[in-house]
């Protein structure tokens, strides 16, 4: 029997033989854990037969890799009652010493609401042919909540015993999800190929006679999708290797799925999450009642949407309680408006009904700030999607969205959050998502610099950087919550990364909580011996800001198209000389324009001053992995050009 | 023929010293009247127009001057007292007053005549004419900027030639003058030059000779493979190419002028050139390129007029800087372009020259703007 033909048929021994011990509650801290049943059968799984071919593993290590899952397999099964169970199984073998230092816990995540998770498997084995289980008291449950967002949702931690380099880690676990515990169709995302290589990827989808069948579509060339029996559907590949990684990249867009779902069309799916968000309007009375005080005195459609969203976005503050039904279910608007927290379905729910009683035509708009392809999204699912926001159709035919939960921003600018994200309409006639467009570049600066040469050599600099937009409402997120000790320590390290660490200036900030208006950087600052009137006749200076600008929009991508948000920078900087001087030369005027945007600078001089203008156009676009060294090479070419320079006179002096 | 000896003049010599003044004839202040109505005067002797000619030919024009002065003395002895000879001088050093000087000269030439009964032969209104027509002529020749290098010497033979026509006619009617003067003495025995004669000459031909051996220099060394209006030009290693703004140009042999540059092209005018220069230098920056070369042009003359403007090589990413300096110098304004590249670690500098500039400034224009790389993915 050859290695190929044992190890397969070990993975079929192992999956199809399930944990027959008795499940028991476990305890995590001393505390009974109801939703997870810990019944590990233990049955003889043999090393030997799992372990693939010398030469593969061999292989594996010369490509640097630490690990390797051996297995990763899924079993759904749509019951007829409205159950839906899920069988997982991980093995994975460990190739290194640092696989097992690294990575020598393995975890999955189970929900507390409605779902019981039941573990059947979880044990080392060894070379020797020892089998060592996992001791069910050092299982950890870790919340994945935040300060602000609060969910039933666990990582199940499982530290493996006795692992070594070669070793093996076998987990086992099924779900069960009973129809109650859902609100949405349901709908899995299955990535089959991730940061760790996989040897045998399988998906099985069964679903019981007389039931429509669930739609299971692969997005990966390499794991296609077949029936494989009555009412089944397999899907698998072998020998995937490590999925490529880049730093600037959305996996979400990029990394192929397998996605099992509920039959159900877009407009369906809109419908009825609509339906869901239409049936949290409540306590009309309340609602209107607020409506009128906020709207007392405002006359046009924008004053009242902006005193609307002002409300919803800055006087109800954000807290996500996706608890139970509440991941996917808005609370009742009178209860938000009441509580005045909520998370974004939550707050979107209070906008729409109060702009709905203002008498706007509004409408929910379900979004995935994670993704920017629409052509990914083949198969009509809930799951794609991580936000809820709200949009209004002006009389004019315009449209204006606004996310409510960007505190920082405007209802005008809010929706410059959103530029490029999916949407999906929750309203009659969207057959499918589409994307909000770029509107402008993510990031935009303005920046004022008065520079004053003084006879001694001394050069003091007035410099104002306004941060705009999208910039703006960063800048307001990052700091505005910070306290005036956390704001002086920021703004001297911004100023002595980006421009000089010899001197610690002045500095203001404006706008901080000005939503909607530009985030203004004052710094005064003062360079002493910047330059020598007498020996020297030219003044040279070094554009810092734009050249962090450029750095930032760099990409490292090796691998995939380099999604880049834009960039829109302009610079006035003027110099006045001291008494007794008089500009003449200029450094170069800059036409930089290539095919990913423009650079231009021009001199104006004018007995005692100079003024340099310079313009920086990196619209949004999106970069194909093979010409992201041509875009960086055209960065770097606009980078030597953040010198300038000018020549001087003393006055009485020949041309 | 003009005789080149008058028997009466031999008469007047000493014996031992023939080329000396007669020790009778008074050298002094200014008379009231003219020295040969006062008895004796000693004039230099008459010259053949061959001499003449030889002299103003081999002084290079010098002797010109030096004509006009001692006729005027001459005449000043003779005829006209009060006249000094450096208003003649003076007069024909001006433009359009030299028309009148001349004339005056040639006229007080045929006055003495006509006092000694003599006729000078050709009219005065004839001799004046060939002056005004040759002065026509010659002048505007002069301004010609942009003489061809090769066409320097005739140009000078020419010019020459034909500003002595006037002078050979004015001397032709002197000659006949002095033969009918009576009591008069020779400085030097006719028919022979004297020592000032062949120092002017010497130095003449000393100048022509200098001017002649420059010729020879850069006939043999600036030239090169002509080039035509048009025609595209790359350096040895084919990284780049620059288009031939005019005809005209020559491709010069790096070699034998300036082993540093890939490629030297001199211009239609020997004070426009063309240098490229290429060079592994992976530290330079197109600001320390640019800075490099205004110092090195600052050495020569100050700096009075800087332009510099930056964008991409036409079809690449490549920056590129095209900077003008204009600096006045002492006897001309020198007008320098430039191109520079910096690729993969070589820097490439077009560097285009003149002092002519309002000739050749959209000559060179055209070239730095047609510079362009050629070699890329080639590069060293």
């Amino acid at each position: 029997m050859s290695a190929t033909a044992r190890f397969l048929l070990a993975v079929l021994w192992a999956i199809v033989i399930p944990g027959a011990a008795a499940a028991a509650t476990l305890h995590v801290g001393g505390q009974p854990v109801d939703f997870i049943r810990w019944a590990p059968a233990d049955p003889d799984l043999l090393y030997g037969f799992l372990k693939p071919d010398d030469r593969r593993l061999d292989r594996l290590r010369e490509l640097g890799e630490d690990l390797v899952d051996l297995v990763s397999r899924d079993d759904l099964t749509f019951h007829a009652d409205g159950r839906i169970t899920r069988d997982t199984t991980f093995i994975r073998q460990f190739l290194t010493a640092e696989g097992v230092n690294s990575y020598g816990n393995m975890s999955f995540w189970a929900e507390s609401f409605g779902q019981v998770t039941t573990v059947t498997q979880a044990r080392t084995l060894l070379a020797d042919g020892r089998s060592i289980p996992v001791d069910p008291g050092t299982v950890q449950l870790t919340p994945d909540s935040d300060d602000d967002i609060f969910t039933d949702l666990f990582e199940v931690v499982l530290p493996m015993s006795g692992l070594e380099p070669g070793a093996m880690a076998v987990v086992r676990y099924t779900v069960d999800i009973p129809p109650g515990a859902r609100v949405v169709p349901y709908s899995w995302i299955i990535r089959p190929q991730a940061f760790v290589p996989q040897e045998n990827v399988q998906v099985t989808v069964r679903w019981d006679e007389g039931m429509d069948p669930p739609v299971v579509r692969s997005g990966h060339p390499d794991v296609p999708c077949r029936e494989t029996a009555a009412r089944t559907i397999t899907c698998q590949g072998r020998h995937l290797p490590t999925f490529p990684s880049d730093d600037s990249v959305n996996y979400a867009d990029v990394m192929p799925a397998v996605v099992v779902a509920e039959p159900v069309t877009w407009a369906e799916l809109g419908q009825g999450y609509a339906r869901l968000i239409q049936g949290a309007f409540s306590g009309e009375a309340a609602v209107r009642a607020k409506l009128d005080t906020l709207l007392a005195g405002a006359r046009t459609d924008d004053d009242k949407l902006a005193r609307l969203y002002d409300f919803v976005a800055r006087q109800v503050r954000y807290v996500g309680l996706e608890l139970g039904h509440g991941g996917q279910v808005p609370r009742p608007t009178a209860t938000t408006l009441d509580r005045r927290f909520g998370d974004c379905k939550d707050k979107t729910a209070l906008f729409l009904h109060l702009a709905r009683l203002a008498g706007f035509k509004a409408y929910p708009v379900l979004t995935s700030t994670s993704r920017e392809s629409v052509a990914r999204m083949a198969v009509p699912a809930q799951s794609y999607f991580n936000h809820v926001v709200a949009c209004v159709r002006l009389n004019e035919g315009r449209e204006q969205c606004a996310d409510l939960t960007a505190s920082d921003a405007a209802f005008w600018d809010s929706r410059l959050t959103l530029d490029g994200a999916i949407r999906l309409d929750l309203k009659p006639g969207v057959t499918g998502p589409s994307r909000f467009k770029r509107i402008q570049p993510r990031f935009r600066r303005k920046i004022d610099i008065r520079v004053i040469l003084h006879p001694d050599g001394t050069v003091t600099e007035d410099q104002a950087i306004q941060f705009l937009g999208r910039s703006a409402i960063s800048v307001r997120a990052a700091l505005g919550n910070s306290n005036q000790e956390d704001l002086k320590r920021s703004m001297l390290r911004y100023f002595h990364r980006n421009v000089s660490d010899s001197t610690d200036p002045t500095f203001s900030l404006q706008g901080l909580s000005s939503a909607g208006f530009p985030v203004m950087l004052h710094y005064d600052v003062r360079f002493k011996n910047a330059y020598d009137p007498r020996t020297q006749n030219r003044f040279n200076d070094t554009e810092s800001y734009l050249i962090q600008d450029l750095n930032l929009a760099e990409s490292a991508n090796r691998h995939f198209d380099y999604v880049f948000d834009g960039l829109d920078y302009r610079s006035d900087i003027s110099y006045r000389l001291p008494d007794g001087l008089l500009a003449r030369h200029t450094g170069p005027a800059l036409d930089f324009t290539g095919p990913f945007g423009s650079l231009t600078r021009t001199y104006e001089l004018a007995d005692r001053r100079v003024v340099v203008k310079t313009r920086l156009n990196l619209p949004p676009q999106v970069v194909p992995v093979g010409r992201v060294p041509e875009f960086n090479d055209f960065l770097d070419a606009l980078k030597q050009s953040a010198s300038m320079w000018f020549g001087y006179r003393a006055v009485g002096q020949g041309r | 023929m003009e005789q080149d000896r008058n028997p009466q003049e031999i008469a007047h010599q000493p014996a031992d010293a023939p080329w000396l003044p007669p020790e009778a004839v008074p050298a002094g202040p200014p008379v009231d009247e003219s020295e040969v109505d006062a008895g004796v005067v000693s004039l230099r002797p008459p010259m053949a127009l061959w001499r003449l000619y030889l002299l103003i030919l081999g002084s290079l024009g010098i002797y010109w001057i030096f004509w006009i002065g001692r006729t005027g003395a001459e005449l000043r002895r003779l005829i006209d007292p009060k006249r000094p000879a450096w208003l003649y001088v003076a007069g024909s050093l001006i433009p359009l007053v030299n028309f009148f000087t001349f004339h005056v000269l040639v006229r007080r030439i045929q006055a003495v005549g006509q006092k000694h009964g003599a006729d000078p032969g050709i009219p005065v209104w004839g001799i004046t004419l060939a002056f005004v027509l040759v002065f026509a002529v010659v002048a505007p020749a002069n301004l010609i900027k942009d003489l061809p290098e090769s066409t320097l010497i005739p140009f000078i033979l020419g010019t020459n030639t034909l500003s002595a026509i006037p002078l050979l006619m004015a001397q032709r009617n002197l000659n006949r003058v002095k033969a009918a003067l009576p009591d008069v003495t020779w400085h030097y025995p006719p028919g022979r030059f004297i020592v000032r004669h062949y120092v002017v000459m010497v130095l003449g031909f000393l100048l022509l000779g200098m001017i002649a051996t420059v010729q020879v220099y850069e006939w043999t060394t600036l030239t090169g493979k002509p080039l035509a209006r048009g025609d595209t030009v790359s350096g040895s290693r084919e990284l780049y190419s620059v288009i031939v703004p005019d005809d005209g140009w020559t491709r010069l042999d790096p070699k034998k002028h300036d082993p540093d540059a890939d490629l030297i092209l001199l211009g239609s005018d020997a004070s426009t050139l063309v240098k490229v220069f290429v060079s592994r230098r992976s530290s330079r920056t197109l600001d320390s390129a640019t800075e490099a070369r205004w110092d090195l042009l600052a050495q020569d003359a100050p700096i009075d007029a800087y332009e510099e403007r930056r964008e991409f090589l036409p079809g690449t990413l490549i920056p590129v800087s095209y900077a003008r300096y204009g600096q006045s110098g002492a006897l001309a304004t020198d007008l320098t372009w430039t191109a520079t590249v910096i690729h993969d670690g070589t820097w490439i500098e077009v560097l285009a020259l003149t002092d002519n500039a309002r000739r050749q400034e959209s000559n060179l224009k055209f070239l730095i703007d047609s510079f362009k790389l050629t070699g890329l993915g080639t590069f060293p």
